[in-house]
């Protein structure tokens, strides 16, 4: 049952996946976090990439995904486990992922966190005043953004779209460099 | 969606002719890489649609249902997360509305139609013919099937650690991007959109981009931006505002817009100026700095977009674009009167 749904998410991200089975494995995602996780492992294209022994093509993303895919099987464990197969990603970063993920899919407006980037949301009771500055600068940045995309030509266009619709969602999701 | 026409359904047997031909056209019209990316230029403004999209950045994904409307070349599109209750951003010419259901909250930006020319060509913005091939080298890499369509790959790589390179899977029929990849100077990938599944219309009712959730009871807040002086003239010596300029921009970059205009609600003025080497674009923002200002100085990013706000003789000063951090630094830092 793993390996289908694992097979079913690797064809969601190369765009195969029939439309019948498409709607059924979105409202899935809706509904479970750890799939929603998975799927985020699965594409985690930054991730995958910074390891210097895969190939750097997107190309090949599907074998790569299809060699994730692999080594969760090889592990024998649930879909909870983290994959052997991203020696890099340890528990921990999976569970920052999942973590990420949630704030960004369910937009609660907590604290997210990635590694190396301080990311500041407007709702967090222990904030610093300075993390306050930074989600009421948040504001002022997505409206920029907004204007920013108004002159974004097409090759671009459909990302800056998405950040605008990350930024209204979460209105602490600028995150600053350290 | 009932009354619109179904197209471009490669799977339907009477449109098989129709697929055949536009098939033959396409490998006729589209045999450099540039041309596709002058095909892919003008897409957005021909073709009615509707998709899902998934997008990846920095760990996280999100699904967004997308309905894009085309009406006498204006366009608007609704774009609808599968989760948090489903919020929404309707886009159109003259309005931004966010509807954010999981914290009540409506958000609406007017601006008057002579300072937004979204979807509409910006007079001097570089043609994707005329991109300089010492800055990008475009390449066809390839045939690949995105969303049960066929696409051409195009990569795009930059000369220079200054910008981004891009990956796009270009829909044969179309030439809308179906896929794409922000990658940088190394080829690393730093974000991802995909279409899962997308269908083309001849039509899609204006009732199809209207908002389809209940506001009852949200908090709204509403703004406006007025345009006090345009200009999308990249060979005039003067821009539009307070005359500010970039001093230190990466070759090849250009000013192709700049406006100073009034924001309603926060009663200043603000200065955009637009420069763009033909594929990357930077804003750069100038505003009076307000004692009450929260901005913070620094770096900031969203997904691949990065900024650098700075302050400077009483004006605060944010250069922003899908260009590396470094790249928005020295944008920012290098502004000045002229």
């Amino acid at each position: 049952m793993t390996r289908i749904i694992d097979e079913q998410l690797s064809a969601l991200l190369d765009g195969e996946l029939p439309a019948e089975q498409e709607s059924l494995l979105l409202r899935r995602l809706e509904r479970e976090p750890e799939l929603r996780e998975k799927l985020a492992r699965f594409g985690l294209i930054g991730e995958l990439v910074r390891d210097a022994s895969a190939p750097t093509s997107a190309l090949v993303i599907s074998e790569r995904v299809s060699a994730a895919i692999a080594a969760e099987s090889t592990t024998g464990q649930s879909d909870e486990s983290p994959s052997v197969g991203f020696g890099f990603m340890g528990a921990g970063i999976a569970a920052m992922i999942a973590l990420v993920v949630m704030f960004n899919l369910v937009g609660t407006g907590g604290t997210a966190y990635s590694p190396g980037i301080n990311t500041v949301a407007g709702s967090v009771p222990a904030a610093s005043g300075h993390e306050h500055g930074m989600a009421e600068d948040s504001v002022r940045l997505t409206r920029y953004l907004v204007s920013h995309a108004q002159y974004s030509n097409s090759t671009s266009r459909q990302l800056v779209n998405s950040h605008i619709a990350m930024a209204a969602a979460t209105p602490g999701v600028w995150t600053s460099h350290e | 969606m009932s009354d619109t026409r179904h197209i471009f359904r490669g799977s339907k047997p009477r449109y098989c002719w129709l697929s055949i031909f536009l098939l033959l056209a396409c490998n006729v019209m589209a045999q450099s890489p540039h041309d596709w990316l002058e095909r892919m230029d003008g897409a957005n403004e021909k073709f009615n649609y509707q998709g899902t999209l998934v997008h990846m950045c920095d760990g996280t994904m999100d699904i967004v249902r997308i309905v894009h409307r085309v009406d006498h070349g204006q366009v608007t599109e609704r774009m609808t997360a599968q989760a948090s209750g489903g919020r929404q951003i309707i886009r159109s010419t003259d309005k931004v509305m966010c509807i954010l259901p999981d914290q009540k909250k409506v958000t609406v930006e007017q601006r008057n139609s002579s300072g937004s020319p979204m979807d509409s060509k910006i007079a001097n913005f570089p043609s994707f013919s005329n991109i300089n091939a010492q800055l990008y080298d475009i390449s066809i890499l390839g045939e690949d099937q995105i969303a049960e369509r066929e696409t051409i790959i195009l990569a795009i790589h930059p000369a220079d650690s200054f910008r981004f390179g891009y990956r796009l899977w270009l829909d044969h029929r179309t030439a809308l991007p179906l896929k794409f990849e922000l990658v940088d100077e190394a080829g690393r990938g730093l974000e991802q959109g995909v279409f899962t599944e997308i269908e083309f219309y001849e039509s899609i009712p204006a009732e199809d981009v209207e908002p389809t959730l209940a506001t009852d009871g949200f908090e709204w807040k509403r703004s406006a931006v007025v345009a006090i002086e345009t200009q999308d003239d990249a060979t005039a010596d003067k821009p539009p505002g307070s005359g500010w300029r970039v001093e230190i921009l990466p070759p090849g970059f250009k000013l192709t817009f700049a406006q100073s205009r009034l924001d309603t609600v926060a009663t200043t003025t603000l200065d955009q100026l637009v420069y763009s080497d033909g594929l990357a674009t930077i804003s750069v923002f100038i505003e009076p700095e307000m004692a009450e200002s929260a901005a913070v100085e620094g770096a900031s990013k969203i997904g691949a977009t990065n900024a650098f706000t700075t302050f400077r003789n009483g004006y605060l000063i944010t250069a922003m674009g899908g260009v590396p951090l470094e790249t928005a630094r020295k944008a920012a830092l290098s502004v000045s009167p002229r």
